[in-house]
């Protein structure tokens, strides 16, 4: 870019309202101004946009071309696709957004995006996971762009104590894309005056993993990356479970097993892991490696899921321990003069009280209308419980220690019934057909929440099952993609309306 | 307490004659205001003119200063009456709203207003909310000038042009005796560019002044037979003047062509849109950078009324000429075909045929539209060099020019406009990821409530309701609650304007059946829905449900005060309770509720619609606006920490462990501040709720894993600072005691470690 130029320089700033978008422009502007430009920016912040997208825009526009011109440049509210020099975004959906309106050209934008997300409320409520492939986004970017700075710049900028327009004006700074120094674009910060030290502190970090000019690494983040099995193990009864594993599960898949086996460990004890073991077994002998063991390591996470139910015991459990509460206090960023207290919101109903009972006295008080009556008026609130006080800690304590006798449960014996049953499916249905197998064996994954989500999630997956059963006495062919459609529509929208439809279907 | 301060801002409109100034449109208006000798401003709030009643409200001191009176009025339709005071005395007076709500509610006034006339200039800032970044219907103030015999004014949009036009935006109405508005749209009304000032006026009359000597004219007043007179003086004594004025003056602009431009082509075009067709034209090649343009140019920064005499003289002799006016319809296109037909004059017109009927004027739309023209009359033009490489395929479109007015697809068009402007060189062309994956990519974003906002909860309350009863008809309202139409809530069937919930839901009153929720926000409360929604219902015996948000400040407008906002403002009447004011007009059953206490709010919608008691049933649901409250609230609660003070901060915290991930508590509440995280189990692959660092401790999070029995995930976490000796030593023994379980219970895990 000269100074000679007699074209303004257009830049757009894709972004949320709230980010800071304003900050940005204000800086940059002053930067122009103050060194040998004239700028203009628009926006709108309707305040109705909080939170929304938006798209703030910029046009510098030389001094020294003007005087040479004697004119005034007429400067454009709007940015043209095809006509934008710079693009900043704030958010990565932000970068695709623009992406996707044209914003960025090949032959002349510098596109600076940071990686980091804020996930939209259409992905973040669905029931599974809603999230869209980022990664995908900055690979779009990539080809897009005349050129590409792409880092997580909502974390350096947290890194520094800052906000994300700082780290922004760093990476904008480390493009080169526009015709001003280094030492310029600091002097906008000071003269901003408003928290200058972390500004300039986040502003410099951006601005150095800026020049290091390369797109950030990938994340190798893929789901099935187990860590290898240990050599050796710190106790007699994992040591033991560890040679099972070695044993008798195939190498592609012995670290999930093996993470299986310590959870379970963790949830119950060594025997309970066992045990694991050996429901997995059959399923292992009759699969194969042609298939690559999808069924039994199917079979394998989803079991181990099942069978680490989630329990008064164990959510009282995983409450009190030490580490929990040295995690909250990462959390909410406490120092060491700070205290930290946690509230938990608990609500157990009757249903999980008695749960929690031996299965015969479970059984009686869930169906003696006294007994359920007394203690629901006993639960009827949800209570707030002071888990690091001593009364809360106590209680929970007390609830923990019940882990000994879970087996003798009402819940356990639910669960352990509904386990044996589907897992008898997907046994029976292997030999039947190992596409519905390896379906039923998803299926697990519909059980899950609490309270009335949990009861729906029940009652969709025995609704299927109900389906898999005469398919099991006397359907033909496959009926995989049937469970398979049953299964997506029951994680579809909040009611069971999506559903029922295909169930009816 | 508006949103944004101005109050170092504001010391810009003392500055004086020949300073430059560098600041926002809504900032330049207000200073040229009082460079005018404005005797009184007033005006709603609302996007994109908030900032000039913000701008307003924290500059009193200067405007007292200047004897300027300021009245935040209660609705468009006061400030309009408001500007009354310029029909008997000569004094200047200006108001500013968004429009077109804002000049709908304002029509009455408007009308009797034009119908007489003004001796004093009365000019109005409509802050035109068309297109991107819009929240109203889509329609144009033109209809309103052109109806009422209003002037609209539509200045080009740069500082200078803005701050002139209402310098002689107020001499045009005096010159005219009409009230004069001045239009800018939404970008130019928050244009960060630059101007020169001049020295503040103090009004040669002011308010106290006119009140002291009282002046009568029964003639101005909008009554038989006057009404006929002031019809007949806007024909044939306000219009003439305004034109002699407008062209005497020189307000609209002629800009001819440069060297070797081509004067057989012309473009009449909307001053507003004057920056945006020149970077079109530029993009073309056609202008370079500072406005020389090849094809002459006739800009109208008074949009109405029409100077035929110059629109005829700048037509005669072209071959064609294009009409750039956004919106529809198009009133400024069908008035020059007649005034050309009338004078005979044989130019071909053209406007919406090639331009997009509908929609904002950005630059793409533009530049398209031009090339149309610009291929259909003189393709020669077009060989100069165009601007940017990825232009090329533009020739193949002359077969689809035709003057005829052509349906536009804004979709297909914005398809067809990235394709081009995304076009790849061919050496990249290997493996590409097409675009169109992006639309998988990137889900929509729209505005929602922000982190914390004490409406949230209400809505989880009726949501969590309508799992037990049913679905309920929710009649919206104008406000940041009718947020609640979106996902997660889903909530709300109609809106039908600022204070109409009540009255849009009026037809389903009918007993016995499910009753329908009535929504309103404080700000439409007093705006009009005491009379129009609750004194309606009140009065023909509607058996629904009213809810009344009431967070103590106008907050989707940005923040500004009400009757019954809860504190003490300077200049104002506050603290005048919702609730007082419905039992006033005859309400029976009316309960106030905390919003964050999600169980009662609950309860109190279930008891309104079951209750046998007759009449609307009043909710008032209280609590303050967050972002409000955090600007009050953080600068107290830094200063106590600061002084060693105990304080408790409060935020929320999801166990990842317990999470399952169904997202239950994400579908009712929808805060930015809870959203999810990869899940930490390498077992488990759905994302698990998270609370990042925004989160404000507001607790509807833990209130709703009550009242929807949500999983026992949900912990808040209070973070003692400076804690007292008592914290200390309780802190001391708890510790010790769970420290020694806690070893305990490490033990037993141990035995069995990995």
């Amino acid at each position: 870019m000269t100074e000679k130029t007699v074209k303004p320089i257009t830049i757009a700033i894709s972004a949320m309202g709230g980010q800071g978008g304003g900050v940005l422009s204000n800086w940059i502007r002053d930067l122009a101004e103050t060194n040998g430009y004239v700028a203009q920016s628009t926006s709108v912040p309707g305040v109705a946009q909080r939170t929304g997208a938006t798209i703030y825009y910029l046009e510098l526009f030389s001094q020294a071309a003007m005087k040479e011109a004697d004119q005034e440049p007429v400067l454009a509210m709007t940015p043209v696709p095809g006509d934008v020099d710079v693009l900043i975004a704030a958010e990565l959906v932000e970068a695709g957004r623009a992406l996707q309106r044209g914003f960025v050209s090949a032959d002349r934008t510098t596109l600076i995006a940071t990686t980091h997300r804020s996930y939209t409320v259409a992905e973040r409520q669905e029931k599974g996971n809603g999230l869209v492939d980022g990664d995908k986004i900055v690979q779009i970017a990539e080809q897009q762009a005349k050129r590409l700075i792409a880092f997580d710049m909502n974390q350096v900028a947290i890194e520094n104590g800052s906000v994300i327009s700082s780290a922004l004006f760093g990476a904008l700074a480390a493009s080169d894309a526009l015709p001003f120094n280094k030492a310029q674009f600091e002097a906008a910060i000071e003269a901003g005056g408003v928290a200058v030290a972390s500004s300039l502190a986040a502003f410099n970090a951006a601005y150095q993993k800026g020049r290091e000019d390369k797109t950030e690494e990938q994340k190798p983040v893929s789901k099935e990356a187990f860590a290898s099995l240990p050599a050796e193990v710190a106790s007699e009864s994992a040591r033991e479970l560890l040679q099972r594993v070695k044993d008798e599960i195939p190498e592609v898949f012995q670290g999930l097993v093996f993470e299986a086996v310590k959870q379970l460990v963790d949830y119950q004890d060594p025997e309970y892991a066992h045990e694991y073991l050996d429901r997995l077994k059959p399923f292992i002998s009759e699969d194969s490696s042609e298939q690559e063991y999808l069924l039994s390591r199917e079979v394998a996470r989803q079991l181990a899921l099942w069978m680490a139910f989630q329990d008064t015991i164990r959510v009282a459990e995983q409450k009190i321990r030490a580490d929990r509460f040295e995690k909250i206090r990462r959390e909410v960023k406490a120092n060491d003069a700070q205290m930290v207290y946690p509230v938990e919101f608990l609500h157990p109903r009757v249903e999980e009280i008695c749960d929690s009972m031996p299965k015969a006295m479970g059984q009686w008080a869930l169906n003696n209308s006294f007994a359920r009556s007394c203690i629901s008026a006993l639960f009827s609130h949800g209570r707030k419980l002071q888990s690091a006080k001593l009364s809360g800690f106590l209680q929970l304590y007390f609830l923990a220690s019940m882990k000994s006798g879970r087996r003798k449960t009402l819940r356990y014996s639910h669960e352990n019934n509904n386990i044996e049953a589907w897992l008898e499916r997907v046994q029976q249905a292997t030999s039947k057909d190992y596409q519905t197998a390896f379906e039923i064996a998803k299926c697990q994954n519909l059980i899950k929440g609490y309270s009335d989500t949990h009861a729906r999630g029940y009652e969709n997956f025995n609704a299927i099952m109900a389906e898999v059963d005469s398919w099991l006495a006397s359907g033909q062919g496959s009926l995989a993609d049937r469970v398979a459609s049953l299964n997506k529509a029951a994680l579809t929208g909040e009611d069971r309306k999506a559903f029922e439809a295909e169930l009816a279907a | 307490m508006a949103e944004r301060s101005f109050k170092k801002e504001v010391q810009i409109l003392r500055k004086g004659a020949g300073e430059e100034l560098h600041v926002e449109g809504i900032l330049g208006v207000t200073k040229a205001l009082l460079q005018s000798g404005v005797a009184y401003v007033g005006g709603y709030q609302g996007s994109p003119i908030s900032h000039l009643m913000d701008v307003l409200n924290d500059a009193q001191e200067i405007l007292e200063e200047l004897d300027v009176h300021f009245e935040s009025n209660a609705s468009e339709a006061t400030a309009a009456a408001m500007l009354a005071a310029s029909v008997n005395y000569p004094l200047r007076g200006a108001v500013a709203w968004k429009s077109t709500v804002g000049t709908n509610v304002a029509s009455d006034a408007l009308a009797n207003l034009a119908s007489g006339g003004v001796k004093g200039g009365a000019l109005i800032v409509v802050g035109e909310d068309y297109g991107e970044g819009s929240s109203i219907m889509q329609e144009r103030s033109h209809a309103f000038a052109m109806k009422s015999q209003m002037w609209l004014l539509d200045p080009r949009p740069n500082l200078t042009s803005i701050t002139d036009s209402v310098e002689w935006g107020f001499q045009l109405s005096e010159a005219s005796s009409t009230p004069v508005m001045l239009e800018l749209r939404i970008r130019a009304c928050h244009v960060h560019g630059s101007f020169t000032a001049k020295d503040n006026i103090r009004p040669p009359l002011t308010v106290k002044e006119a009140m002291e000597n009282p002046v009568r004219d029964t003639s101005r007043i909008v009554l038989p037979p006057s009404v006929f007179l002031h019809e007949k003086e806007k024909v044939e004594d306000r219009l003439p003047a305004a034109i002699d004025f407008i062209k005497a003056n020189k307000l609209n602009e002629f800009f001819e062509p440069r060297n070797g431009g081509n004067e057989k082509l012309g473009i009449i075009l909307q001053g507003g849109l004057y920056n945006t067709l020149i970077r079109a034209l530029n993009i073309l090649g056609l202008a370079d950078a500072f406005g020389n343009s090849d094809i002459p140019l006739y800009c109208m920064n008074v949009t109405y009324p029409y100077v035929d005499d110059e629109i005829i003289e700048f037509c005669r002799g072209k071959d064609a000429v294009l009409v750039v006016e956004e919106g529809q319809p198009d009133y400024i296109e069908q008035a020059i075909n007649k005034m050309l037909r009338n004078a005979d004059v044989a130019t071909r017109l053209h406007g919406k045929g090639m331009l997009p009927v509908y929609g904002e004027y950005q630059g793409q739309p533009l530049k398209e539209g031009v090339e149309k023209f610009i291929q259909a009359e003189a393709p020669q033009m077009l060989k100069a060099e165009v601007m940017p490489a990825n232009d090329a395929g533009v020739a193949d479109d002359s077969a689809n020019v035709s003057p005829i007015v052509q349906s536009f697809d804004p979709k297909a068009a914005a398809q067809d406009v990235i394709s081009k402007a995304t076009a790849q060189p061919i050496a990249k062309a290997d493996n590409l990821i097409p675009l169109t994956d992006l639309d998988e990519l990137v889900p929509p974003r729209p505005a929602g409530f922000c982190v914390g906002c004490p409406e949230r909860p209400i809505f989880s309350a009726i949501k969590q309701l309508q799992f037990e009863k049913g679905e309920f008809h929710v009649s919206a309202d104008i406000g940041c609650h009718l947020f609640s139409i979106l996902p997660p809530f889903n909530l709300g069937n109609t809106t039908m304007g600022y204070g109409l919930g009540g009255a849009a839901g009026s037809a389903f009153n009918v007993d016995g059946v499910r009753r329908t929720i009535n929504v309103m926000g404080d700000g439409g409360f007093w705006h009009n829905g005491l009379t129009s929604s609750i004194g309606s219902a009140v009065f023909n015996e509607n058996d629904n449900v009213f809810l009344i948000v009431d967070n103590n400040y106008s907050a989707a407008t940005g923040g500004q005060d009400v009757l019954s906002s809860k504190f003490y403002v300077d200049h104002r009447s506050t603290q005048n309770p919702i609730k007082k004011a419905v039992q006033g007009v005859g309400a029976k059953w009316v309960r106030v509720v905390d919003t964050y206490d999600v169980e009662t709010v609950k309860a109190t919608f279930k008891e309104a619609m079951e209750t046998p008691i007759k009449g609307p049933k009043i909710i008032i649901a209280q609590n303050e606006c967050m972002l409000n409250k955090q600007r009050r609230v953080k600068p107290q609660v830094r200063a106590a920490m600061k002084d060693g003070k105990r304080v408790v901060r409060e935020r929320f915290f999801v166990d990842d462990e317990t999470c399952t991930g169904d997202h239950a508590c994400i579908r009712l509440s929808g805060c930015p501040s809870l959203t999810v995280k990869e899940n930490p189990n390498p077992l488990k692959s759905d994302p698990v709720a998270y609370v990042d660092n925004d989160c404000l401790g507001c607790g509807l999070c833990g209130a709703n894993a009550h009242s929807a029995v949500l999983c026992p995930s949900f912990v808040r976490a209070e973070v003692i600072s400076n804690p007292s000796k008592m914290d200390s030593f309780l802190h001391g023994i708890r510790q010790k005691v769970i420290g020694f379980l806690q070893a305990k219970l490490q033990a037993k895990i141990d035995k069995h470690a990995f």
